[in-house]
């Protein structure tokens, strides 16, 4: 009875939690499923959510190239079209706030299967 | 007190379900969770609270608290709970493969061993700490009767997209009913770091020799009186609804509802008590 109750006060407390809004920066497909062998590419996007408005910077960490930079904005969101051999992380730069994601390039078979069910599924 | 953390359980499904659809749809990324490791083991399991019907006549809806989750993937063989498949052709967005599976109509049904098959099927009565049960729990009297189960081997067809395809069909191979299944399921994904919801709808085609074995009574089911009903084939539908807020890379919240509304054959054997079934189950899900 007690395990119960546990559970539901931390489904409820977990239910109830609200996002902190700092910098957001996210890129999706965070994942390219490639054949083994074969070259990433795809169009990508880019979103970032900031505290006030600003300039923002995308930055390719491999080779340190700015691949675009917006115009000042708190949300923003952009596609680019990237070709990508092995996983990479993208910095996100604007004033103090600096973000980065990868984008994870992984061979199908190989390193990666595709299952039926989502690794949250519970049915 | 059981009674009201069941319909609190029904309240949080319901806000968390809520919370998912009010989420900014910006915020939409890919995280995908359907991509696993190859060559290792994936070992999850989900404990929390649930219900899962058993829509025969004498049959009682059971309590779920814990569902155990065990995966392998290698280069070609894979193992999903009782789902043993050899991938033929897997592609980025596409896997054809070969796959047996466990026939779930036989769960319903009073037999050995049916809750640890059902508490790994994940889908149907079971209580994991009650394995060595000898069957479900039933009211007297006892019907509908005895039943075996079957496995079922065939094809296996997913395409991943934005909208998820999975189409099956899968014969008895365990010389039980000779009958076979198809299914086709298309599921939404939505996938944020912060969040999953998905929105799945299902046709699943039961066989006349499926059907007839599972759902038309025998005259032990009906105490010696002579059956007259003789259950055709029957097309199943549903749908699911499913969410998870991660709290961590291993832990989540999780709240999952299926509805499944039997075909006109099967609903109307009277074996069963209701033409509709309803499963649900919150609680949080580890991965190890």
């Amino acid at each position: 009875m007690y395990f119960k109750s546990l559970v539901m006060i931390v489904l409820i407390a977990t239910c109830a939690q609200v996002n902190a809004s700092e910098a957001e920066f996210t890129i999706t497909p965070a994942v390219c499923v490639v054949q083994p062998g074969e070259v990433c590419r795809n169009g990508f996007i880019f979103r970032w959510r900031l505290p006030s408005p600003m300039k923002a910077c995308i930055i390719r960490k491999s080779t340190q190239t700015t691949l675009y930079c917006s115009q000042p904005s708190i949300n923003h969101q952009i596609e680019l079209a990237l070709e990508l051999s092995k996983s990479e992380t993208f910095l996100l730069q604007a004033h103090s706030y600096n973000k980065q994601q990868t984008v994870l390039v992984k061979s199908v078979v190989i390193e990666v299967r595709q299952a039926k069910r989502h690794i949250w599924s519970v049915f | 007190m059981t009674y009201l953390l069941k319909k609190l359980s029904h309240i949080v499904i319901l806000l968390c379900l809520l919370s998912a659809f009010m989420v900014d749809a910006n915020e939409q990324t890919d995280a995908n969770g359907y991509l696993f490791n190859t060559n290792k083991w994936h070992l999850a399991t989900a404990v929390g609270y649930g219900q899962y019907a058993n829509p025969l006549n004498q049959g009682s809806d059971l309590d779920v608290y814990v569902l155990p989750d065990i995966r392998y993937f290698g280069e070609r063989v894979s193992l999903d709970n009782l789902t043993l498949a050899y991938s033929l052709v897997e592609l980025p967005k596409w896997v054809i493969e070969l796959s047996t599976k466990q026939n779930l109509d036989g769960l319903y049904f009073p037999g050995k061993h049916r809750s640890a098959y059902a508490a790994l099927n994940g889908v149907h009565p079971g209580r994991p700490w009650d394995l060595n049960n000898d069957s479900l729990n039933y009211q007297m009297p006892v019907s509908p009767t005895h039943r075996s189960l079957s496995y079922l081997a065939g094809m296996e067809v997913r395409y991943y997209g934005e909208l998820n395809i999975q189409a099956s069909f899968h014969q008895d191979i365990s010389n039980v009913h000779h009958g076979f299944e198809a299914l086709l399921n298309l599921t939404k994904s939505i996938q944020a770091p912060t969040y999953l919801v998905e929105f799945g709808v299902f046709l699943n085609l039961k066989s006349h020799q499926l059907s007839d074995y599972y759902y038309s009574p025998t005259s032990d089911d009906l105490l010696g009186v002579t059956p007259d009903y003789e259950a055709g084939s029957a097309l199943n539908r549903g749908i699911i609804l499913s969410y998870a807020r991660p709290v961590t890379e291993s832990l989540a919240l999780v709240a999952s509802y299926s509805y499944t509304q039997f075909g006109a054959s099967i609903a109307n054997s009277p074996l069963l008590r209701a033409h509709s079934k309803h499963n649900y189950f919150a609680g949080v899900k580890y991965v190890f």
